[in-house]
C-alpha cells in the first residue's frame, strides 16, 4: 500500500558522463530512482563521482548520455527557472562577497517565484520568515552575513533553500566546516523539516555513521558506478565499507544505535 | 525607514549643490538672479531689468547644460561601477579598470579620423570599442574552469587598457594635426568645458534611461553577485542578465566617454562609499551610488572650473581625490579584497 503511494520524483537511467576534455568516463551507467519524501544519502570515496552526479541532476552540467528525469521531464530540456521549481540546493561552501543581511540573503531563495524587479509579495515574505523560524536563523535575521559563525551561515543557507519551497532539497556535505554539536543540530533539523514538509532529501555524506543516523536510503558510489543502492539498514555493512573505502571496520551496536569504527586499511585486491 | 531619509537628504543636497554650481565660476551671478533667469525662461516671461543678456547666456547657455551633463555623467559612471562590481563579483573593478573607457576612447578616436562627421559615429564606435575591451579583459582573466580571479581581472583590465591606449596613440599619430588631433586630445583629458545644449541630444538621454532601468532591475545584481552556480540553482538565466547589465554598463560608459572624455576613479570609489552608507543590497546601493556620484562630479567639476583662471581637466581632480581614498580602502580591507 505504502509503496504505491510514493511516486518517483527523480529518476536516473543508464547515466554516462565524461568531462569535455577528460579522457576517462566519470560516471559509468548510473541508474537510481528517488521517490517523494525519501531521505537519501549519497555515499562514496573522494572522486567517486558524487559532485559530478550532483551537477548533472541539478542541470548545471549537460551533455550526458542516458536520462535524468525530474517529475517525468527530461532535465536537459528544462530551463533554470523550471528546474528551480523542483530543486533547491545547499552548496558545500558559500563565500559571501558582499555582506547582505540574512533576510536579504534568504529572500534570494525566492528568485524563481518573485517578479523580475524583486518586489516581494506577502507570500514571499511569509515564506522567508517561515524558513528562518524553522531553522532558527530568525534570531539573527537582520545581521549582516559576514558577522555570522560557520554554524549560523549554514543555517542561513538552508533557510534560503527552504524559502525556495521545492519538493527536492539537495545538500552537498551539509556537515562540512561544522563542529560536533552543530553537525548534529543541522542534521536533526533538516530531517525534521523534511518530514514536516514532505521534502525529498538528497545529501552527499562522507561519514557512514551520519548515514546510519539520518537517512533511510543510501546510494553508494564507487568508481563511477553504483556499488549499492537501497535501505540503509540492509546495504550498509562492514563488507561494503571495505570494498568502497578500503577500510576495515567493526560494527558496534548499543541501545538500538549502530556505528562503524574503522581500525585498519583493507588490502587492495586487483 | 532610515534609508528613505538618507535618500531625501541626498537628493536635496545634490539639488542645492547644483544650484550653487550655477552661481560659481569666473563670472559670479547671485543666486536670486539665477532663480529669476531660470524662472522667466521656464515660464517664458520677461526677466527682471537688472539681469543682463550676458548673464542670461552664461546661466542658460553655458552653465545649465554643463551642470546637467555633470550630474548625468557622475551618476552614470558611479552606478556603472556599482553594477560591474556586482556582476564580476569583484570590489576592485570599475568600467575604467575593465578597459571600457580606453576601448571607448579608441573607438571615438577612430571615428574622428576615419568616419568624419557621420552623425553619431563617435558614440557608436565608442560603444563598440568599450564592449570589445571589457570582453577582452574578461576572457584574458578567465581560467579554463570558468572562474575569474579578482586580481587577474584587474590586471587583465590594465593590460587591455594599455593596449587600447597605445592603439589610440597610433591613431593620434596619423590624425590631422589641425583638426582631428585636438579633438582626440580632448577625449583623453576628460572635460565638461565644451558641453552645450547640443551635447545633450537624444543619445545623451540614454544615460538617465539606463540609470533608471539599472535601478529597477537591481535585484538581479544581488542574485548575480552570489556567483554563477548559486544564481543558476536559484533559477536565474545568468547569461541573459549578464548580457543585459553589460549592455547597460558599456552603453552608459561609452556615451559618457564619447561626450566628456575619460574621467576615472568615480566608478571605483563611489560604490564603496555608497555601500558603507546603505549596505550591499543593490536595490538601495544603486540609487545611492548615482546620487553620490552626481554630487562628487559636481564638486570635482566646480574645482576644475574655479581653482585656476583657466580650466583643469576634471579627470585630474577625480583622480586626485579618488586615489588616496582607494589606497585607504585597500589597506583597511586588504585580506578580504585580494583573495
Amino acid at each position: 500500500m505504502e509503496l504505491k503511494e510514493k511516486e518517483s520524483i527523480l529518476s536516473v537511467k543508464e547515466l554516462h558522463f565524461t568531462y569535455p576534455r577528460g579522457k576517462t568516463e566519470v560516471l559509468r551507467g548510473i541508474s537510481c530512482d528517488i521517490k517523494k519524501g525519501e531521505r537519501v544519502a549519497i555515499l562514496g570515496s573522494n572522486g567517486a563521482g558524487k559532485s559530478t552526479f550532483f551537477s548533472l541532476i541539478t542541470g548545471l552540467t549537460g551533455n550526458y548520455k542516458g536520462s535524468i528525469t525530474l517529475n517525468n521531464n527530461e532535465i536537459r530540456e528544462m530551463n533554470r527557472y523550471q528546474i528551480a521549481q523542483y530543486i533547491s540546493f545547499v552548496p558545500q561552501k558559500h563565500e559571501p562577497l558582499f555582506p547582505f543581511s540574512v533576510k536579504d540573503f534568504i529572500m534570494m531563495g525566492r528568485y524563481s517565484k518573485i517578479d523580475a524587479l524583486g518586489n516581494p509579495t506577502k507570500e514571499d515574505i511569509d515564506a522567508v520568515m517561515r524558513a528562518a523560524e524553522e531553522t532558527g536563523a530568525i534570531r539573527y535575521i537582520d545581521r549582516p552575513y559576514n558577522e555570522l559563525s560557520g554554524g549560523e551561515i549554514q543555517l542561513a543557507i538552508i533557510s534560503r533553500a527552504l524559502a525556495q519551497e521545492t519538493e527536492i532539497l539537495i545538500l552537498d556535505e551539509p556537515n562540512n566546516h561544522l563542529d560536533f554539536k552543530n553537525q548534529f543540530t543541522v542534521f536533526n533539523l533538516i530531517c525534521d523539516i523534511s518530514k514536516k514538509r514532505n521534502v525529498t532529501l538528497i545529501m552527499s555524506l562522507h561519514n557512514p555513521n551520519d548515514v546510519l543516523l539520518f537517512s533511510e536510503k543510501a546510494i553508494v558510489f564507487n568508481n563511477g558506478v553504483v556499488a549499492a543502492n537501497g535501505l540503509v539498514s540492509e546495504i550498509l555493512n562492514t563488507k561494503l565499507l571495505s570494498e568502497v573505502f578500503g577500510v576495515n571496520a567493526v560494527c558496534i551496536e548499543q541501545n538500538g544505535y549502530k556505528a562503524f569504527l574503522p581500525h585498519s586499511l583493507a588490502k587492495i585486491e586487483n | 525607514m532610515k534609508n528613505t531619509l538618507v535618500y531625501i537628504l541626498m537628493i536635496i543636497a545634490v539639488l542645492v549643490l547644483a544650484y550653487f554650481s550655477i552661481n560659481m565660476g569666473n563670472y559670479n551671478i547671485s543666486p536670486t538672479k539665477i532663480f529669476n533667469i531660470i524662472y522667466s525662461a521656464v515660464t517664458k516671461t520677461e526677466s527682471p531689468k537688472d539681469v543682463t543678456e550676458y548673464e542670461k547666456i552664461i546661466v542658460l547657455q553655458l552653465r545649465m547644460p554643463r551642470i546637467i551633463m555633470v550630474l548625468l555623467v557622475g551618476a552614470g559612471l558611479a552606478i556603472c561601477g556599482a553594477a560591474s562590481q556586482g556582476i564580476f563579483r569583484n570590489p576592485l573593478v570599475s568600467p575604467f579598470i575593465l578597459g571600457v573607457s580606453s576601448g571607448a576612447s579608441l573607438g571615438a578616436a577612430l571615428a574622428i579620423v576615419f568616419l568624419g562627421h557621420i552623425a553619431y559615429s563617435i558614440d557608436i564606435c565608442a560603444g563598440i570599442g568599450g564592449t570589445i575591451a571589457v570582453i577582452a579583459a574578461f576572457l584574458t582573466a578567465r581560467k579554463p574552469d570558468g572562474s575569474v580571479p579578482r586580481l587577474s581581472l584587474v590586471l587583465s583590465g590594465t593590460i587591455i587598457s594599455s593596449l587600447f591606449t597605445s592603439l589610440t596613440g597610433i591613431v593620434k599619430y596619423i590624425a590631422d594635426t589641425e583638426t582631428q588631433l585636438p579633438a582626440i586630445t580632448f577625449w583623453m583629458m576628460g572635460s565638461f568645458g565644451n558641453v552645450t545644449w547640443k551635447t545633450l541630444d537624444i543619445i545623451t538621454w540614454l544615460i538617465p534611461i539606463n540609470i533608471v532601468l539599472m535601478i529597477l532591475f537591481a535585484w538581479q545584481l544581488n542574485v548575480l553577485s552570489l556567483g554563477d552556480n548559486e544564481a543558476s540553482l536559484l533559477g536565474m538565466d545568468i547569461k541573459k542578465w549578464k548580457i543585459i547589465y553589460i549592455y547597460f554598463i558599456v552603453s552608459t560608459t561609452g556615451i559618457c566617454v564619447a561626450r566628456t572624455g575619460t574621467i576615472g576613479w568615480v566608478g571605483l570609489v563611489i560604490p564603496h562609499i555608497a555601500r558603507a552608507i546603505v549596505g550591499p543590497n543593490h536595490k538601495s546601493l544603486l540609487p545611492m551610488a548615482a546620487l553620490i556620484g552626481a554630487a562628487f562630479m559636481l564638486i570635482s567639476d566646480n574645482i576644475a572650473r574655479v581653482a585656476t583662471t583657466g580650466e583643469i581637466p576634471v579627470g585630474i581632480i577625480t583622480a586626485l581625490i579618488g586615489t588616496p581614498f582607494f589606497i585607504y580602502y585597500l589597506r583597511k580591507k586588504e585580506a578580504s579584497v585580494w583573495n
